[in-house]
């Protein structure tokens, strides 16, 4: 990171936007997806933080899941004039860290939930860090489309 | 009095909603990318409160009331007073200026649905001393709802936290919910917290020899989506239980070391374990742990609670903890957590993070209520 750039930070359930130079930063990434969508062309992207696949009918919290969540960050692109053939994606999470008997492979089914989504909005997605057992910590930025994943007592992946 | 704890649930969630709308207001003021990454509602002792909140030398309070009543108590680390001050231009005294805005912010949403509007004071500073009344005091706690704030390009975190008088919160969260209980109740349950963290640091004592003492224990209500950030984004390596039985639960034990290797030293002292004894050793006190914790629990129930197998884990805290909420978000949008926090001199700290399944919704209430009686 340059020193004076932004970085921005990225929730659970929350998505951001960064247009230019900076990174946008989210983690403890377990069985939650981090989509990031961009546009080089126009060196803009979005981060999406989301913990389930499908919301309800009655969602409250759009960004909590993968579907609707991606759905409110492209019309927010869209609405900023990004325009989505030249739009790509990269995906990262879905573990399943646990091994406990709860839970029926979240991880797995975000990862899907994230995949079918982008398919339906005809964005290519061109690469992926998913699944396995570990937790991750994933810094985007726009600009180039780089994505970083971080493990714990791993080294870096760059996407 | 009553309390309906999905109401607490929905106050959290609500207050979530109004610390992104504050931060959002501190952002158009100064112009900077400013973020919130956790908003729960506590029940704490009062004599824990300023522990609570953190250390602070700096705390402000924005007394409000109408709809709700109460004080908001914005607390600086010195670290974020002295950034801030430089750093964002939000005119006049930059503390106070800011617990205005957040405050403001914050009881906007809870005004939203009220029948009367709520009318914010001017910021004060206070000391530890002005913290409560006894107007927020229910059987010497309090309720309160609390989220911390970020702000890029300013080091620190600023806690914000509200302490709603008792009576006027309760009969702001009385929508005729199905999972009322008395307040005495609640605070029994939430007594069971604080006694549990006791017996966690006992345990922790008797086998690794280190001085321990209780940093935190509170009963927590939040959005599932906000469970994670009750961590720092730090590796943590311990152990991951489910309980069943009268109490159905899943039992985190995670251990921040201040050197890599403290725990397992701890456990093995001659020094020289390979990594699959260091885990076992880790995995073994997190067990133990995991028995102070719950002990009590049994005792209070007059039962016995069954414990699974261990899952070792050696991860991103926030990314286990977010595992069991995704899990449990499946089911509600908030959960009830049993949050505890032990030191071990200074070689490691322990957070036992513990979540009643709310897909047995009535489940804390249940439990709360069979320990009220059995204290009757």
């Amino acid at each position: 990171m340059t020193v004076g750039e932004p970085r921005v930070r990225v929730g659970v359930a929350e998505w951001r936007i960064l247009q230019g130079a900076g990174t946008l930063t989210t983690s403890g990434l377990g069985s939650c997806v981090a989509v990031a969508v961009y546009d080089l062309d126009d060196a803009v992207g979005g981060l999406l933080h989301a913990m389930l696949p499908e919301a309800p009918d009655d969602v409250v919290t759009p960004a909590k899941y993968v579907d609707t969540g991606l759905r409110e960050l492209l019309a927010e692109l869209d609405a900023r004039g990004v325009k989505s053939v030249a739009t790509r994606a990269k995906v990262a999470g879905g573990s399943a860290m646990l091994d406990i008997s709860i839970g029926d492979a979240v991880g797995e089914r975000n990862v899907d939930a994230a995949s079918n989504a982008l398919e339906d909005a005809d964005i290519p997605l061109l690469a992926t860090d998913t699944g396995g057992n570990a937790g991750r910590s994933v810094s985007f930025r726009p600009e180039s489309g780089d994505v970083t994943i971080e493990r714990v007592g791993e080294e870096e992946r760059l996407l | 009095m009553q309390v309906d704890l999905g109401a607490l649930g929905s106050f959290s969630r609500v207050g979530d909603e109004g610390a992104s709308k504050a931060v959002r207001a501190l952002e158009t003021i100064a112009d900077v990318h400013a973020h919130s990454h956790l908003t729960r509602t506590a029940l704490v002792g009062t004599d824990a409160i300023s522990d609570f909140l953190g250390s602070s030398q700096t705390r402000i309070a924005v007394p409000f009331d109408g709809a709700l009543s109460g004080r908001a108590f914005v607390s600086f680390d010195a670290t974020f007073a002295e950034h801030a001050t430089d750093r964002l231009p939000v005119g006049g005294d930059p503390l106070p200026e800011i617990a205005n805005i957040l405050t403001s912010g914050f009881v906007d949403v809870w005004a939203a649905d009220a029948p009367d509007t709520i009318d914010v004071q001017v910021p004060k500073r206070v000391t530890d001393d002005d913290l409560v009344t006894d107007a927020a005091t229910v059987e010497d706690c309090s309720f309160i709802v609390e989220s911390h704030v970020g702000v890029e390009a300013v080091d620190g975190t600023c806690r914000f936290a509200v302490v709603p008088d008792v009576d006027p919160f309760l009969e702001f969260l009385s929508n005729g919910g199905d999972r009322r209980l008395p307040i005495e109740a609640l605070v029994s349950y939430s007594r069971l917290v604080e006694e549990s963290a006791a017996g966690v640091a006992s345990h922790i004592e008797g086998m690794t020899g280190f001085e321990t003492s209780v940093a935190e224990s509170h009963l927590d209500f939040l959005p599932v989506e906000r469970v994670s950030a009750l961590l720092d984004d730090a590796p943590y390596e311990g152990a991951v239980f489910e309980c069943d039985g009268a109490m159905n639960a899943v039992v985190a034990v995670l251990f921040a070391e201040a050197q890599p290797g403290a725990v397992a030293d701890a456990m093995l002292p001659s020094g020289d374990a390979d990594q699959d004894v260091a885990e076992s050793a880790i995995t073994e006190l997190g067990n133990v742990t995991a028995s102070g914790f719950l002990d009590g629990w049994a005792n209070a129930l007059d039962t016995t609670l069954e414990i699974s197998t261990p899952s070792h884990v050696h991860d991103h805290g926030q990314a286990v903890l977010n595992s069991v909420a995704a899990t449990y978000g499946q089911h509600a949008d908030s959960v009830a957590v049993l949050d505890t926090t032990v030191r071990a001199g200074e070689q490691f700290t322990c957070r036992v993070v513990a979540f009643p399944n709310p897909a047995a919704a009535e489940s804390v209430a249940e439990v709360a209520a069979t320990i009220s009686e059995g204290e009757l």
